[in-house]
C-alpha cells in the first residue's frame, strides 16, 4: 500500500529548537531528504 | 551526509534528520556532532510508523558485523551510552519532491543498510534533469 503523504504531511512535527512545523512545509520549496536515524547512544 | 551538504545545497535539496530522542536528546545530538542539517523530535515515532520503517531482529543487532562496527566507533572515541529510542527500530531515507511525491524510499533491513549519499545525489540529479534523463 502507498503513502499518503497527504495526510504525513499535515502532521505535526517538532524540531530540535523547540518550533513547530507541518512536514509538508519542508518540501515545499524544493525536493526533500528526509533520513531516519537510528536511536542516540 | 554532513560532508555532503554543499552538493545537496546546490541541488537545491533540503536534508532534514528525524530521530528517536526526545526534544532536548536530539539538540544535544545536533550540537555535538556538529550537524548542519534541520533536526526532528519524533520519541513517539509517529513520523518512523507513517514511513513504516521496520524493525530489526535481535540477531540483526547482535550479529559479528555490528560488534566490529561498534569496536571501531568506540576505537574512534565514540562513547557508548544508555541508547535513547527504540534500538530495534531500523533507519530509512526518502526523497520528497516539491508536489509532494515519493521520488526514492529505502526502508533499512539491517541496522547498518544506510544507502550512500552519492546514491541520494544521483536521485536528486536525474530529477533536476526531468523525464528521460
Amino acid at each position: 500500500m502507498a503513502l499518503n503523504l497527504k495526510e504525513i504531511g499535515n502532521q505535526e512535527v517538532q524540531l530540535w529548537d523547540r518550533s513547530r512545523s507541518r512536514l509538508r512545509r519542508f518540501w515545499k520549496q524544493g525536493p526533500l531528504v528526509l533520513v531516519f536515524l537510528r536511536h542516540f547512544g | 551526509m554532513r560532508r555532503k551538504k554543499e552538493a545537496f545545497d546546490l541541488l537545491g535539496a533540503r536534508v532534514v534528520l528525524v530521530g528517536l530522542g526526545s526534544v532536548a536528546e536530539t539538540a544535544a545530538f545536533k550540537k555535538r556532532f556538529e550537524v548542519p542539517f534541520a533536526m526532528i523530535a519524533d520519541p513517539e515515532k509517529r513520523l518512523f510508523e507513517a514511513f513504516r520503517l521496520k524493525q530489526a531482529s535481535v540477531g540483526s543487532l547482535l550479529s559479528p558485523k555490528m560488534i566490529v562496527k561498534g569496536v571501531r566507533s568506540m576505537a574512534r572515541g565514540h562513547t557508548l551510552g544508555r541508547p535513547r529510542g527504540d534500538v530495534r527500530q531500523l533507519p530509512g531515507v526518502f526523497i520528497i519532491d516539491a508536489a509532494g511525491r515519493i521520488r526514492f524510499s529505502h526502508h533499512a533491513a539491517t541496522p547498518d543498510d544506510h544507502p550512500r549519499p552519492e546514491a541520494l545525489l544521483d536521485v536528486l540529479r536525474r530529477e533536476n534533469k526531468g523525464p528521460g534523463a
